[in-house]
């Protein structure tokens, strides 16, 4: 009679031990599903995040010059003009964030006034043909074309 | 005694049962999700390399056009009867890659009668099973390229 409470007791140890081990698996896989989607969500963000925006931003302006990208003490700098105002948007890389701010197109760059769009590392125009613009950041690259007939 | 331990056997082994089945439900369930964010990845690469895509052909609405502008050595163009068909291929980081597992294909349409634009057909396709992720048709007046 104790042998068999003996056995009894062994197979309710094992099968809490069973339980136990499933539920631990269950977790680790269903911690690795949650890891996997929101990288994966991060990652789609990541990449069309910012290109969409300067995407839009750039059509939104796109009119007969008002794009321009030149060189600046910040490294390239994407201008869109707000019309015949004086005023434009002006995007560039500071201390590896993307920022935009919105001024006199003549004034200097004042990065610390700037809004921060994203954070990139890699930060390039290209002006290709038939304006055809190429932007390249950590999302990877975008081809934008103007449609003002520049 | 004995009946209460039969039972009690009987009802671990139920337990048992519906707990394996809880985890079998619960392994497809992640599963799934897993395939999900996979296909989500990769319906927005095929975006990208659409909207790229689209963007170059209204820049230069040929054939010869596309290749200019998109061949970073893996690309080609086929002239069929209905048109050009420029292929190129991708990995899943949009990179261009000779073995990606993304292909672009974008058909050159004839000029339109009355307003004179060019229709692009772009298919972003899974280069392993041939099956569309992504279709965008498009259209820009010719002459640029």
């Amino acid at each position: 009679m104790k042998q068999g409470r003996s056995g009894l007791g062994y197979y309710t140890i094992g099968i809490s031990a069973l339980f136990l081990a499933g539920f631990l698996m269950l977790v680790l896989i269903g911690a690795g599903a949650y890891r996997n989607t929101v990288e994966s969500q991060n990652g789609n963000a990541d990449a069309r995040a910012l290109v969409s925006y300067l995407s839009t931003c750039v059509k939104a302006g796109d009119s007969e010059g008002a794009v321009t990208v030149r060189d600046s003490e910040y490294g390239p700098l994407l201008e869109i003009a707000a019309g015949q105002s004086g005023y434009a948007r002006r995007i560039y890389v500071h201390e590896g964030a993307l920022v935009e701010d919105f001024a006199r197109a003549s004034r200097p760059l004042s990065p610390e006034n700037a809004q921060i769009l994203g954070k990139t590392a890699v930060w390039q125009i290209t002006e290709r043909e038939n304006g055809l613009l190429e932007v390249k950041t950590d999302g990877g690259s975008v081809l934008i074309r103007l449609r003002s007939g520049r | 005694m004995k009946k209460s331990i039969t039972a009690f056997y009987v009802e671990t082994v139920l337990l048992v049962a519906a707990f394996t089945a809880v985890l079998l439900i619960l392994s497809a369930v992640f599963g799934y999700a897993r395939a999900e964010s996979r296909a989500a990845r990769r319906l927005n690469s095929a975006v990208c390399l659409a909207e790229n895509a689209a963007e170059a052909f209204a820049a230069a609405p040929s054939g010869e056009g596309l290749l200019r502008l998109l061949d970073e050595g893996n690309a080609a163009l086929t002239e069929t009867a209905d048109g050009a068909v420029f292929t190129a291929r991708y990995g899943a980081d949009r990179t261009p890659s000779p073995t990606g597992e993304l292909v672009v294909t974008v058909r050159v349409g004839a000029p339109g009668n009355e307003s004179g634009a060019i229709r692009g057909e772009i298919d972003v396709a899974d280069a392993a099973s041939g099956e569309t992720v992504y279709h965008l048709t498009t259209a820009a007046r010719g002459g640029a390229s």
